[in-house]
């Protein structure tokens, strides 16, 4: 908690000092097409079928000179029969929610530009369907398959293409850190986890 | 993580798709890998893989929580390779482990027989070495191990091994451990001390009566739901036949045989306790009630199977980690994995057990008989002659051939009886017997369906009145084959089912046969037609 409170002060504080230099501009990210490889303890664990996953994203960012501020939504999804036999699988769809701290260091090169990336966000795992019946040696079991929610942080970096002078392909690469609840024959443990996107935005200035 | 080009892959992909009856299905249709082969290997892996697997075993666990990841399970499936002298093992997703001599202070010379213990000890057979090696699955890395813990020699060529849990699959205390050995033609039987195994007592020797054996291959434990029952099965090779013995008093006694056609390589227990033979020459699998009732060869005949020598049947922990929820239970799965050649045709096979209506008669007034291959619940839909449908919960019934009485169940009438597999909800049979209210006017013998047949079919027959009958195959030589039933009947129709084997239960091959019935002074003769 303290972490997430230091970090969203600096956010602020960020933002708050930049804009009293430059001028405010508004990116929309129409796009954001990547590919998410998720922390080995999906498919170790939750018997997710494998850990690359795709994901679809969209947001919108505020620049103020280097500096900006963006939000973004992102949606993945895997498949997962939970190592069972004969059971059908389900669906275990990703939820993101971030918001991150965005700094463009002055250094553009035809066109081409860098950027780093900081931030922090909300993540919800959620089956479809949410519950399974399995069936062992005759015993079938009912399994409610509930809603799980985590914050996490992130670090990204960016590489900037100018396009048309108002828009911006990103190729993003960043890791998301976060910690699980996960339950284990000996109890529930809290697990560090790790995945890691790697995808393409497309920005668009609107004013 | 499941790499589609990981043998081990193979344990976990049992499709959704719930197949009809004991019958072969795709492996993992999602990779387009039919079975397993060793062309398969090369395929996918760049190698071989195995020499000449001869046993395989497979042991999981299930856990269920309140929380995530809400079900985790984990399955391991180890096999053994007499020619290149290690085992193979690995979980679904990994890459797979050999375990060799490198890995313990002994060295393998023909390991063969495998069999997990619930609590994830492996016992391994050596025949060349004449040895019994328990290993341990070492769980506490981030992947399963197997891990040497001790072994017993002066065993005279140990083919295979089984686990009796003693009725009590929570306790390893009480298991017993029971080792085929072939050159002395008899069963050791040991006890566990520590990490050390001792022999308690000797069962058989050489020879082909009660409490002999000659060059036994395979035996396998009883089941019922899941746990080990008194009775223990051998396949007697030399003598081909299947044994039944008992525990008495702590030892193993004679119970029965069973004459075979030719040698078992394997027997196995599923979950409700039918016996899964496999005969390699015969390139068959049959199950087997506990009684020694065949009631079911695999589907597909001789094309099904390519010398198939052993048979894996999932068992795992099912533990329920939530409030309420059950306490942990020994449980068998419905699919089965079949060893056969390793070939570049044939290796490893998806086999669905299944469940069928073998036959499907009345047998009296208010009384039908049935034969179901497996355990099942079932129940009768009676339309009766007036239109009205009547419905009747039979409850669950064993495998075998049996009696049910279905009240008011007399006259005219189309009785439905279906059978819902134990394992899987959606594996269900039907089987439809239409009773005739007024009888024929004389004794009628309809042609068997389907003919030509391979090797099954149905010989049916109407009778003006109750009284004796003889349904009796003959060859084309006028040898008696089978008789398929002798004794009374009431009017009406009746139906039998000959599976092409004589009366010791051999395959007869193609050919011309005759169906015989004898009834009520009438003698009616048809002749069939099997073509294999």
């Amino acid at each position: 908690m303290i972490q997430r409170t230091v970090l969203a002060v600096a956010l602020v504080a960020g933002v708050h000092g930049a804009a009293t230099a430059a001028p405010v501009g508004i990116q929309l990210e129409l796009l954001q097409p990547s590919l998410v490889v998720l922390d080995p303890m999906y498919t170790e664990t939750a018997g997710v079928d494998g850990r690359t996953v795709g994901a679809l994203g969209l947001g919108a960012n505020a620049a103020v000179g280097d500096w900006s501020v963006a939000l973004a939504i992102d949606r993945a999804s895997a498949t997962t029969d939970f190592g069972l036999l004969e059971t059908p699988s389900v669906r275990l769809a990703f939820a993101d929610t971030r918001m991150e701290m965005r700094w463009r260091p002055p250094l553009p090169l035809g066109g081409w530009s860098a950027q780093i990336a900081a931030g922090m966000g909300r993540r919800t795992l959620r089956y479809s369907p949410p519950s399974i019946d399995f069936t062992t040696g005759g015993t079938t079991t009912h399994v409610v398959l509930g809603e799980t929610s985590t914050w996490t942080r992130h670090l990204a970096a960016e590489v900037l293409h100018a396009v048309h002078g108002n828009a911006w392909i990103a190729l993003r690469t960043s890791w998301t850190f976060y910690s699980l609840d996960v339950a284990s024959p000996t109890g529930v443990l809290r697990q560090p986890l790790r995945d890691l996107h790697v995808g393409l935005a497309l920005r668009v200035q609107v004013y | 993580m499941r790499k589609p080009c990981v043998f081990w892959m193979l344990t976990l992909l049992w499709s959704s798709a719930a197949a009809e009856s004991f019958m072969a299905r795709s492996l993992a249709p999602e990779h387009g890998v039919d079975v397993f082969t060793r062309a398969e290997a090369r395929r996918l892996m760049d190698r071989d893989l195995l020499a000449e697997p001869a046993g395989s075993a497979l042991y999981g666990t299930v856990d269920v929580y309140d929380r995530f990841p809400w079900v985790e399970s984990h399955w391991i499936a180890v096999t053994s390779d007499a020619r290149w002298q290690r085992l193979l093992y690995g979980a679904p997703g990994d890459a797979p482990r050999a375990f060799g001599s490198a890995d313990m202070p002994i060295a393998f010379g023909e390991p063969r027989g495998l069999a997990f213990a619930p609590d994830g000890r492996l016992f391994v057979t050596d025949r060349t070495e004449g040895r019994l090696v328990v290993l341990r699955l070492d769980r506490s890395g981030a992947e399963p191990r197997l891990v040497y813990v001790s072994h017993v020699d002066g065993l005279v060529q140990p083919m295979d091994v089984a686990v009796h849990d003693g009725g009590t699959p929570l306790v390893a205390d009480d298991d017993r451990v029971l080792v085929v050995e072939a050159g002395e033609h008899r069963i050791g039987v040991f006890a566990a001390e520590g990490d050390r195994l001792v022999k308690l007592h000797e069962f058989g020797s050489r020879g082909p009566g009660n409490s002999e054996f000659l060059s036994p291959r395979t035996v396998a434990i009883g089941r019922a739901d899941g746990a080990c029952t008194d009775q223990v099965f051998v396949g007697d090779s030399g003598n081909h036949r299947l044994v039944r013995l008992a525990w008495r008093d702590g030892r193993l006694a004679w119970e029965a045989a069973m004459d075979l056609p030719m040698e078992a390589t394997s027997v196995d227990a599923d979950h409700h306790g039918n016996l899964l033979l496999t005969m390699r020459r015969r390139n068959d699998v049959w199950k087997v009630t506990p009684s020694f009732e065949v009631v079911a060869a695999m589907a597909g005949g001789a094309r099904a199977l390519a010398a198939p020598r052993d048979i894996a049947i999932p068992f795992a922990w099912v533990h329920d980690h939530r409030p309420g929820g059950a306490g942990p239970a020994w449980r068998g799965e419905g699919s089965v994995l079949v060893l056969e050649a390793w070939k570049d045709a044939s290796g490893v096979r998806l086999v669905d057990l299944g469940v069928e209506i073998g036959s499907l008669r009345r047998s009296g007034n208010a009384e039908l008989e049935l034969q179901l291959t497996d355990p099942a619940h079932a129940s009768a839909e009676i339309t009766q002659s007036d239109g009205r449908i009547v419905r009747h919960d039979l409850g669950t019934l064993a495998a075998g051939t049996q009696s049910v009485t279905i009240p008011g169940l007399d006259g005219a009438a189309r009785v439905t009886l279906a059978a819902v597999s134990l394992y899987d909800a959606a594996r269900q049979a039907s089987k439809t017997l239409v009773l005739e209210d007024t009888a024929p006017p004389q004794v009628v013998l309809h042609g068997n369906v389907p003919n030509p047949f391979n090797p099954m079919t149905t010989i049916s027959f109407a009778l003006p009145a109750a009284g004796r009958a003889a349904l009796t195959v003959f060859d084309a030589k006028g040898r008696r084959v089978r008789e398929l039933w002798s004794g009374t009947l009431p009017a009406g129709t009746h139906e039998f089912v000959w599976d092409g084997r004589d009366t010791r239960g051999r395959a007869m091959p193609s050919g011309v046969y005759f169906g015989r019935l004898q009834a009520l002074e009438a003698s009616i003769v048809r002749k069939m037609v099997m073509a294999r």
